[in-house]
């Protein structure tokens, strides 16, 4: 126990020095994080107290559907929580850099295992918990909880979270004890990918809205059946949704039956990790550390003079087709296009304003798609490339010349979807030729203006140390990048609505009027697809 | 400035925050020469090397290369020079081979006929040629970049900390193929920490504390200079830095 308390504390002095020895630009990126932090957090607390408000008051069903929401709730985060607790051990246990380090030190085995397992279920849950806390402070608002039903409901969520990730990081073990290969992560990551676009657009497909409709069932008693029936009854989040009605409805017993098999099921599964699953580990871990590497018959290699032009996006294009967590991603891609597509066409298109009015936002919804892959493919490039950057920096190459070639390979990546996407829900509309044509041209333009910016705010916020590419995304330029692209999406669309407008209500436009506004959509886009890159080449030069 | 200079820095001053790092370099290096950096770490050579490259840019003063000044965005300067960096991070997902097949075909310079297999068997990487960067040791990949600079024979030479890594074969093989390429008419500048192999392969030597050279020559100029009468480079380099 001393040994896993004098790393904890290593741990946590390591945790509190990057806020102490923060430099200035990295304390007003903190503070911007915070601020997002807040807003986000005030914002989820009023939408969770109007949602749970509603949703009480409504007659006859709301206890029910309450319980039934919850129960969804919980499912989700438990499910997030069992996947996101797979994939973090790989970097926090099997690839910690520390690893080596820690077993030359004179400390118990357990309580390095001890300490991995413990940054492990922190890392995977508590983006996960810290999302619940505005709704559950929201419900407990309405609700009228007492000091002890926030403790009831705080102790519940923690068990629930601890048997998730556990049994994540168990199950993470278990897989590379099965398949003792370094590659294990990405294909763990590949099959998480697939598997989650295949049961998101299942999900939607099956359109769950019509069960949240009476109208859809034959009988009312059908419905209320449906409601109270329990939505994964063997699952913890049952049982935390179970607590939450046990409070409700001031029955103590629900709230202490469910509380036991709740510490019952932690219990186990921590002896189980503790035991089995503690020597398990020890056995992957130095087997990782000691593969083997394959390799391939020698055969004299003849290296040829090419192009440069051939020579930097053939490059480009192997390390992008090698990064399978990269490509992969195009799964994701697929999946959100083919939902976003079912959405529109779902919509009741009867009237030509209305049709001239969804392909309008439609336009919206399309840039902001593009955003998602621009953020996937193309932002992470710099910091993915940064350690590398000596050596493009002492290339005989000019730096435009450089980009240029990147932006080449990286432009159909946004072009394709962008265009497939454009086409496709415009003939679902089915527009006229002219909004056909206009919305083409828009998404064209984005398409270039996006992939420009993203790279080049990639260069400017690049994270320069990350153990997996969603780091990079989720880090502060990739905040940047996400919140710029929304200004510019709603500024750029907002220069031609006024155009659109008219066009729908069947009013006139004179020419110098339309000049003004596409003049004023062009110059949006000239300067958000140009001031990052004056910015990224100058930082350039003087950094890395 | 002097003609004759193949490489001339001027009054460098480079700054990182509020750190000075360098305080007002100036030497010259000419071909047939090895001149090394010498000094503790954080001294400011890899900047100094760094600043040479084209990598960074001088806050004050100036590099001339050939008599024309160097910069960021001076590309074609950059082909006349190899840089070697102290941490090789290279491209993890190319295979040895993709990566010295880019960089000749970025520097547009096909290696002499035989030298490429003469270098691979050399630095024994046959075995590696073909594999991901990504599975390579530190030595390897410092070796694929000795080979990606030794296959273009560049006219200056820059390489920091060049034996960090190597296994006791290479290092013999690099020391006498660095000698090679000085008598071939080249200008080498190698920043190191390790004594044995200034003494061994410099021309001249530069003693660089805090940002400033202390002293510069060849090692007799150093040891008259300093009144060391050993000879010893450890003795010049100690009393250096007593004296600073």
């Amino acid at each position: 126990m001393i040994d896993f308390l004098f790393i904890l504390n290593l741990n946590i002095r390591i945790f509190l020095n990057s806020f102490k020895f923060a430099t200035k630009t990295e304390r007003i990126r903190e503070f911007f994080l915070g601020f997002i932090g807040f807003v986000f957090f005030l914002s989820s607390y009023i939408i969770s107290y109007q949602i749970v408000v509603y949703i009480s008051n409504l007659p006859v069903i709301g206890s029910l559907f309450t319980v039934r929401i919850l129960a969804l709730g919980f499912l989700s985060s438990f499910l997030m929580l069992f996947f996101s607790s797979l994939i973090i051990p790989f970097s926090t246990m099997f690839e910690a850099e520390d690893l080596n380090l820690l077993f030359s030190l004179p400390l118990r085995y357990s309580s390095i295992y001890l300490n991995k397992v413990f940054l492990s279920l922190i890392r995977s849950s508590w983006m996960i918990l810290v999302i619940l806390v505005p709704f559950v402070v929201a419900f407990g608002v309405v609700k009228n909880f007492d000091i002890l039903g926030y403790i009831v409901i705080i102790i519940s969520i923690l068990l629930k979270s601890l048997i998730s990730s556990s049994l994540g990081i168990a199950t993470s073990i278990l897989l590379s004890y099965l398949f003792p290969s370094k590659k294990i992560k990405n294909v763990v990551l590949v099959l998480l990918i697939i598997f989650s676009a295949v049961v998101y657009s299942l999900f939607r497909f099956s359109q769950p809205e019509k069960l949240l409709s009476p109208q859809n069932f034959h009988e009312i008693f059908d419905y209320l059946d449906f409601l109270s029936k329990p939505v994964a009854k063997v699952l913890p989040s049952w049982w935390v949704a179970e607590i939450f009605r046990g409070l409700m409805v001031n029955d103590r017993n629900i709230v202490i039956i469910n509380l036991i098999k709740l510490l019952l099921t932690v219990s186990f599964i921590f002896v189980i990790l503790f035991t089995i699953f503690k020597k398990i580990f020890y056995k992957c871990v130095f087997f990782l550390m000691s593969e083997g590497k394959k390799s391939k018959l020698y055969k004299a290699p003849i290296i040829n003079l090419k192009s440069t032009y051939f020579v930097v996006i053939l490059k480009e294009i192997k390390t992008l087709l090698r990064e399978p967590v990269q490509w992969i991603q195009f799964v994701i891609v697929v999946a959100l296009s083919l939902v976003y597509l079912f959405n529109i066409s779902r919509i009741p298109l009867e009237f030509k304003y209305v049709k001239i009015t969804v392909s309008f936002l439609n336009l919206g919804g399309i840039m902001f798609i593009l955003t998602a892959i621009v953020l996937r493919f193309v932002f992470v490039q710099p910091s993915l490339e940064y350690k590398t950057y000596w050596l493009i920096k002492s290339y005989p190459v000019s730096m435009e010349k450089l980009f240029f070639l990147k932006f080449l390979v990286y432009l159909p990546i946004v072009l394709l979807p962008g265009l497939v996407l454009c086409i496709v829900s415009n003939l679902v509309i089915g527009v006229e030729r002219i909004i056909f044509v206009f919305s083409i041209a828009v998404v064209l333009f984005s398409c270039f203006v996006l992939t420009i910016a993203g790279f080049s705010l990639g260069l400017l916020f690049p994270k320069k140390e990350f153990k997996d590419i969603p780091q990079i995304e989720t880090s502060f330029g990739g905040l940047m990048f996400v919140i710029l692209s929304l200004c510019y999406i709603i500024l750029s669309l907002s220069s031609i609505a006024e155009p659109a407008r008219r066009y729908i209500l069947n009013l006139k436009i004179s020419h110098l009027d339309l000049l003004f506004y596409f003049f004023i959509f062009f110059m949006i886009n000239f300067i958000y697809a140009f001031a990052p890159v004056y910015y990224a080449k100058k930082k350039f030069i003087e950094e890395y | 400035m002097n003609s004759k200079s193949f490489l001339k820095l001027t009054g460098v001053y480079k700054k990182f925050g509020n750190k000075e790092v360098l305080k007002n370099i100036n030497f010259e290096v000419q071909p047939y020469e090895i001149f090394v950096l010498l000094g503790p770490n954080g001294a400011g050579k890899t900047t100094t090397l760094k600043i040479i490259s084209g990598i960074l840019e001088a806050d004050k003063g100036e590099v001339y290369i050939l008599g024309k000044k160097m910069s960021v965005l001076n590309t074609e300067l950059k082909r006349y020079i190899g840089y070697l960096p102290d941490e090789p991070y290279i491209y993890s997902k190319l295979t040895g081979k993709e990566f010295l097949e880019f960089i000749i075909s970025i520097y547009k310079k096909q290696p002499i006929n035989g030298m490429f297999e003469f270098f691979l068997s050399q630095f024994e990487l046959e075995d590696a040629i073909h594999n991901p960067i990504e599975t390579y040791s530190k030595g390897m990949k410092q070796k694929l970049l000795l080979m990606s600079i030794f296959l273009r024979e560049p006219d200056l030479i820059l390489l920091d900390e060049p034996l960090v890594g190597l296994d006791p074969k290479s290092i013999n093989f690099f020391k006498k193929h660095i000698l090679k390429l000085k008598s071939d008419g080249k200008a080498i500048i190698l920043s190191t920490h390790l004594l044995e192999l200034a003494e061994q392969l410099a021309t001249r030597i530069a003693i660089i504390y805090n940002g400033r050279i202390l002293i510069c020559g060849t090692k007799e100029e150093l040891s008259k200079s300093l009144d060391v009468y050993s000879g010893s480079l450890e003795d010049i380099y100690i009393k250096a830095i007593q004296i600073k």
